[in-house]
């Protein structure tokens, strides 16, 4: 669903990303560790065709991202560290805005509502502004656009940072959902935790190169903050 | 708000072509953000508010002056209707009962300082629409049979500090503060979301950065443009316009199409600042700053530059002039009648001119002042064209005093139609002075029969496809620094970096 | 301390490109404006003073004459150009710059300069006034709309807050740190103006008007500093801050003043031209109650004459009734003159009383009226001129007429006066009030400027004072 060929970003004369190459299939949840900086952000924003990539590809089922930059949007859901939302309409108007911008016929609300209580918001929470909202709690709502949207594919940026265990287990069994529906999931993430517990490859990024990459099953939670640890001081 | 809400919809409609297009979404989107927001909320009730004292204004001034010349006009035929009345009741021979009171057998009480006519500007229909300059610029004169000089020499009182600061009316809101709300409402379109986090989450959908952008100028475009429609509208309905008299109908569209045209211009400026300028504070810091520049210093300037290339003669050397060639004249009137009688033929029949005749001799002198002083009136007419052709070159850098001249004049309040009264009174003056000299040289006695064939004053309107030219002119300078805005805004939008 | 804050604020906002352009925009804007209204200043005295010349030389070249025929011939009046016009040229463009007077009538003053330029004129013109009074306030909310707000958004300001810093002193320091900045444009421009005025002929004889000037504007920046000061310390974030600060400015220089023209008019309407003619002409023609005709009135005032003489003809008088006639017809003149005036200028003055009160909502109306005022550009001081200018009127015309009386006969409109009696009377010169008499005209107008100083800065203490990182 999600492929790297040889992807590289550069700023001149500084590299964000040498060449790399990854595929997510649906039904796999690839998590990219490593330190900031070292340009797992910079893969996101490739994939979303944020920034100009400097060489390589990156296709969306099959789709350059470039090239058919909406085609591959209209599979494609986000979730950043921060889901930004606009705060002065509700959940629910909000998630109405996102559902409908991709394309789709409105859902009605008692679908939007289930969805809202499927992704664990808790019940009024939706009529409310997203001002009155805590961070896991617009979390949610970012997931609840991307289910509502019918996304093959999840690109997810460092999305339970800052959440406490509860809403991070919570955001956790989400997935596990949406990878059983064939969804291909990329995460970057500093949880090695999360990422042993939902992921099911693991790659290891440093100064913007991938160094290494692994199959969750493969490794324990020790051994995988032993290898963590030893990728980042060499 | 629901006639505003009712023209977004039309808009997300229009823009639609299937029935959910996200562009459709955006708009609807959009207008419920901003409703949302209580800063559209502040501005436009305000903008309302202040539209609403606008067109007030502009009302209450246009109805003083519309009262003033029926005033006029009234004093005149009440008076011309004595003259009427005595003169029906008298031969040339028999005494006035009151022998104090003029006696309009002679033709200089009707014609001299003491009669006259007054020649005045009718405010037009939509005079409302801007004060212009008619708060500044006499809008009647008092015609008699003496010196330019002197039929020129009236204006209309107002205190110095309110010329100064100018008036509040429809011209001002729109030219000097319309922007403002434009700006007010757009300056953070995209770095707003962008510091919001939300840009790059729309953006992660299948929308496109260019949709984007079109729906959030088109709700704002809209919302403030119904806005001002519908108070203006009102405003007529209010000052009883009647919109189906042709010439105002087609004055109101091209009232609005003009503001369409700089709307368009300053959306173009909000559209460029969003894409070059990345922070919220910054953009607010640039777009004040380029309206600073466009809207209060480039006039400025511009009259600066065009005063001190093309300086009004001295007026205060004029006064002094004047005197100089009026003693001169007075000096050499005897010598005077031959000069005249070459111009004036018809009265050079012998016996016809008596130079012992006091007003035969003022008319001499009178004419010989006139003529000397013809070129010093030209100079000032012609440094004036001269300031006005360096304001017309530098109409694409002055967006707002080219919207100023062209609301001016279409609420027909502008210099061109002023400058056209002034002339059309002095040919007016000549007629009149002709008519009066003439018979007083003949020693001609007014007679009831007479009064119809005394030159009467009516102000020739300029034809309206003349003010539509210079109207449609200043819609084009408009349009084509707002295209320019626009093409660059929307080329750049392609390289706007949503990430970073 | 202080010092320290002030100092790094400097640098901070020194390097800013932005900063450093828009402070050197205001001083070549400052200068440029003042080189003009040098120019200005000093071709429109020379012109004015050659016209003056001019007028004096036509009166007393008149040849032998009848006094009266004199009187009709009058003379004219130029407004003379206060030097300080050169930093604010007030209502000038818009008061007419010269006036004839003449035998029975008080005419009003003619040409207007707008009317003679194009309609970019109403925009206004460019003075060193209207870049203080405007722009310098825009330069400081530039330079302080961050101060706070912007280390709030950063969160240094909890930082800075957790040392210990007290939150005067930090205000302190960032005024003058702001203040420091802002005296780079405006020690320059200020040199640059004192030079220009004292530079030119009688320019130091307006040296005590010129230094109220500089102390006003100096209290008008200090309110913008301190409000710009207090909405950053109160704004969340920086945008708020530059929002807030610029919907003030907004809402104080660009809309405040225009909409008081309207308000002004509204509470103290104008006249017509053409009532206030007719109401002049009824009073002239027919006396105050309205009724007596002038020949009724002359028939009294004839009465009268003969009683005082204690004769019964007048060809027994041993003054000239002609004379006395004329007198009589000046003096009533002058009571219809001031009655219709004086309501008028009254009009004009209570209009501008009414605009320097409005100054409660907007500072800059106080300080354009003071600044105006310390010009002698002010509408005041253009009816001072006016009044000038009318009472010398009314002294001509009492010598005419006294010159008739006494040296002419019965109703004789033959005598012919010797040319010395034009000389004899003294020239039009006009003395420029005090700026005593200028301030204390203004003392609401400086009383709301020292208020808005003082709210401001207090209203900064308190807003910086309850401050939260």
């Amino acid at each position: 669903m999600l492929q790297a060929t040889a992807l590289s970003k550069s700023y001149g004369e500084k590299v964000a990303l040498q060449p790399l190459s990854l595929t997510v299939k649906g039904g796999e949840v690839f998590c990219l560790l490593g330190a900031n900086g070292a340009g797992k952000t910079t893969t996101i924003n490739l994939f979303l065709d944020f920034i100009p990539r400097s060489g390589g590809s990156a296709t969306v089922n099959g789709l350059d991202v470039t090239q058919h930059s909406l085609e591959t949007k209209r599979l494609l859901a986000y979730i950043p560290e921060q889901v930004n939302l606009y705060r002065n309409l509700t959940g629910l108007e909000n998630l109405t805005y996102f559902q409908q911008l991709s394309g789709q016929a409105p859902m009605p609300r008692t679908a939007l509502l289930a969805l809202c209580d499927r992704v664990g918001l808790p019940s009024g929470a939706p009529d409310k502004r997203i001002a009155t909202y805590s961070k896991g709690m617009r979390q949610k709502v970012g997931i609840a656009i991307a289910i509502a949207r019918n996304a093959r594919a999840l690109l997810l940026d460092e999305p339970t940072s800052g959440l406490d265990p509860q809403a991070s287990n919570e955001f956790s069994a989400v997935l596990s959902d949406l990878r059983a529906d064939g969804v291909a999931i990329l995460m970057a993430t500093h949880d090695l935790f999360r990422a042993k517990e939902t992921g099911t490859r693991i790659g290891i990024m440093k100064h913007g190169a991938m160094v290494d990459e692994f199959a969750a099953a493969d490794i324990g939670h020790a051994d995988l903050e032993q290898l963590y640890l030893r990728h980042m001081r060499n | 708000m629901s006639a505003v809400s009712a023209s977004a919809e039309v808009v997300a409609r229009a823009a639609s072509g299937t029935a959910h297009s996200p562009l459709r979404t955006m708009v609807a989107h959009e207008w419920r953000v901003l409703r949302a927001d209580r800063m559209l909320l502040v501005v436009a009730l305000l903008f309302a508010a202040l539209l609403g004292v606008a067109l007030w204004n502009g009302v209450t001034w246009s109805r003083f002056q519309t009262r003033v010349v029926g005033e006029l006009a009234q004093a005149d035929s009440s008076r011309f209707a004595r003259y009427a009345d005595t003169l029906a009741v008298m031969t040339p021979g028999t005494p006035l009962a009151d022998p104090f009171a003029p006696d309009p057998r002679n033709p200089m009480t009707i014609g001299g300082a003491r009669g006259g006519i007054t020649a005045s500007l009718t405010p037009s229909q939509l005079s409302m629409l801007a004060v212009g300059q008619s708060d500044l610029m006499p809008y009647y004169y008092r015609v008699t049979t003496g010196l330019r000089q002197a039929v020129l020499k009236g204006d209309e009182i107002e205190n110095p500090g309110n010329l100064l600061t100018g008036r509040f009316d429809l011209a001002f809101v729109i030219v000097v503060l319309f922007p403002l709300v434009i700006l007010a409402l757009s300056y953070n379109m995209l770095s707003g979301e962008r510091e919001d986090g939300t840009l790059a989450l729309v953006l992660s959908q299948p929308v496109q950065l260019r949709s984007l952008i079109f729906a959030k100028l088109g709700v704002r475009a809209v919302t403030v443009l119904s806005i001002a429609a519908a108070l203006v509208l009102a405003g007529l309905a209010v000052a009883r316009v009647d919109l189906t008299a042709a010439g105002q109908l087609s004055t109101s569209l091209w009232w609005f199409a003009i503001v369409v045209a700089y709307t368009a211009f300053w959306f173009g400026v909000a559209l460029v600042v969003n894409v070059l300028v990345r922070g919220s504070a910054a953009s607010a810091v640039t777009v004040v700053t380029v309206w600073l520049v466009l809207v209060v210093l480039a006039p400025v300037l511009v009259n600066l530059v065009a005063q001190a290339r093309y300086p009004t003669p001295s007026r205060v050397a004029f006064t002094t002039n004047v005197r100089t060639v009026t003693n001169d004249a007075n000096k050499v009137a005897d010598r005077l009648l031959s000069k005249y009688l070459v111009d004036h033929p018809e009265l050079a029949t012998a016996g016809t001119v008596n130079m012992d005749d006091f007003w035969t001799r003022t008319f001499m002198v009178q004419d010989t002042i006139e003529k000397t002083l013809a070129p010093y009136y030209d100079a000032f007419d012609a440094q004036l064209a001269q300031q006005q052709a360096v304001v017309t070159t530098a109409r694409v850098l002055t967006p707002a005093l080219l919207m100023q001249t062209a609301l001016e004049d279409l609420a027909g309040t502008g210099l061109t139609r002023w400058q056209r009264f002034r002339a059309q009174t002095l040919d007016f003056h000549s007629r009149w002075q002709r008519f009066f000299s003439e018979r007083q040289m003949r020693q001609q006695k007014m007679s009831a029969s007479d009064l119809p064939s005394v030159p009467r004053f009516t102000y020739v309107e300029e034809p309206g496809t003349a003010v539509a030219h210079r109207v449609l002119s200043a819609i084009l300078w408009l349009l084509l620094p707002a295209g320019a805005l626009w093409a660059f805004g929307l080329s750049r939008l392609r390289r706007y970096s949503v990430a970073g | 301390m202080i010092m320290t804050i002030a100092r790094k604020e400097f640098t901070e906002m020194f390097r800013d490109g932005r900063v450093r352009s828009g402070g050197l925009a205001l001083l070549l804007l400052v200068g440029g404006s003042l080189l003009y209204g040098m120019r200005q200043t000093q071709q429109l005295a020379t012109e004015r003073d050659t016209a003056r010349q001019l007028t004096r030389a036509h009166w007393v070249s008149q040849p032998a004459k009848n006094p009266h025929s004199a009187a009709h011939y009058g003379i004219y009046a130029f407004k003379p150009r206060a030097t300080l016009a050169t930093l604010d040229d007030g209502v000038d463009p818009y008061v007419g710059v010269t006036t004839w007077l003449e035998a029975h009538k008080q005419n009003e003053f003619q040409f207007r300069p707008a009317q003679d330029a194009t309609s970019a004129q109403r925009f206004g013109t460019l003075t060193a006034a209207t870049t203080l009074q405007l722009l310098v306030p825009l330069l400081i909310i530039l330079l302080g709309f961050a101060v706070f707000a912007g280390e709030r958004e950063q969160g240094t300001l909890r930082q800075v807050l957790s040392l210990g810093v007290k939150p005067s002193v930090l205000g302190a320091g960032k005024a003058l740190g702001v203040a420091g900045v802002l005296s780079l444009v405006l020690i320059p421009a200020a040199v640059l103006g004192v030079i220009a005025i004292t530079g030119m002929p009688d320019g130091g004889s307006d040296l005590v008007r010129l230094g109220v000037m500089i102390v006003s504007y100096i209290a008008y920046f200090v309110a913008w500093l301190a409000l710009t000061l207090a909405i950053s310390a109160f704004a969340s974030t920086a945008r708020v801050s530059l929002a807030a600060s610029l919907g003030v400015w907004m809402l104080v220089c660009i809309l405040a003043p225009r909409l008081m023209t309207d308000v002004v008019r509204s509470v103290h309407p104008t006249p017509s031209a053409s009532a206030f003619a007719a109401a002049m002409k009824r009073d002239l023609d027919g006396g105050f109650d309205g009724h007596a005709t002038g020949a009724q009135r002359e028939k009294l005032f004839e009465e009268a004459v003969l009683k005082k003489y204690g004769v019964d003809s007048l060809s027994q008088l041993p003054v000239s009734f002609a004379g006395l006639s004329l007198h009589e017809g000046e003096r009533h003149g002058d009571e219809v003159f001031d009655k219709h005036y004086g309501a008028l200028w009254t009009t004009f003055a209570e209009q501008e009383r009414v605009r320097e009160l409005a100054a409660v909502v907007s500072p800059v109306l106080a300080m354009r009226s003071l600044s105006m005022a310390l010009a002698g550009t002010d509408v005041a001081q253009h009816l001072h001129f006016q009044n000038a200018a009318e009472q010398y009127r009314r002294s001509l015309m009492t010598a005419m007429n006294g010159e008739m009386t006494m040296k002419s006969k019965g109703q004789d409109f033959d005598y012919k006066a010797d040319p010395s009696t034009w000389s004899n009377v003294a020239p039009f010169d006009y003395e420029a009030p005090s700026a005593a008499w200028v301030l204390q005209r203004h003392t609401p107008a400086m009383l709301f400027l020292g208020v808005w100083a003082a709210g401001a800065v207090l209203l900064a203490g308190w807003s910086i004072g309850r401050m939260t990182p």
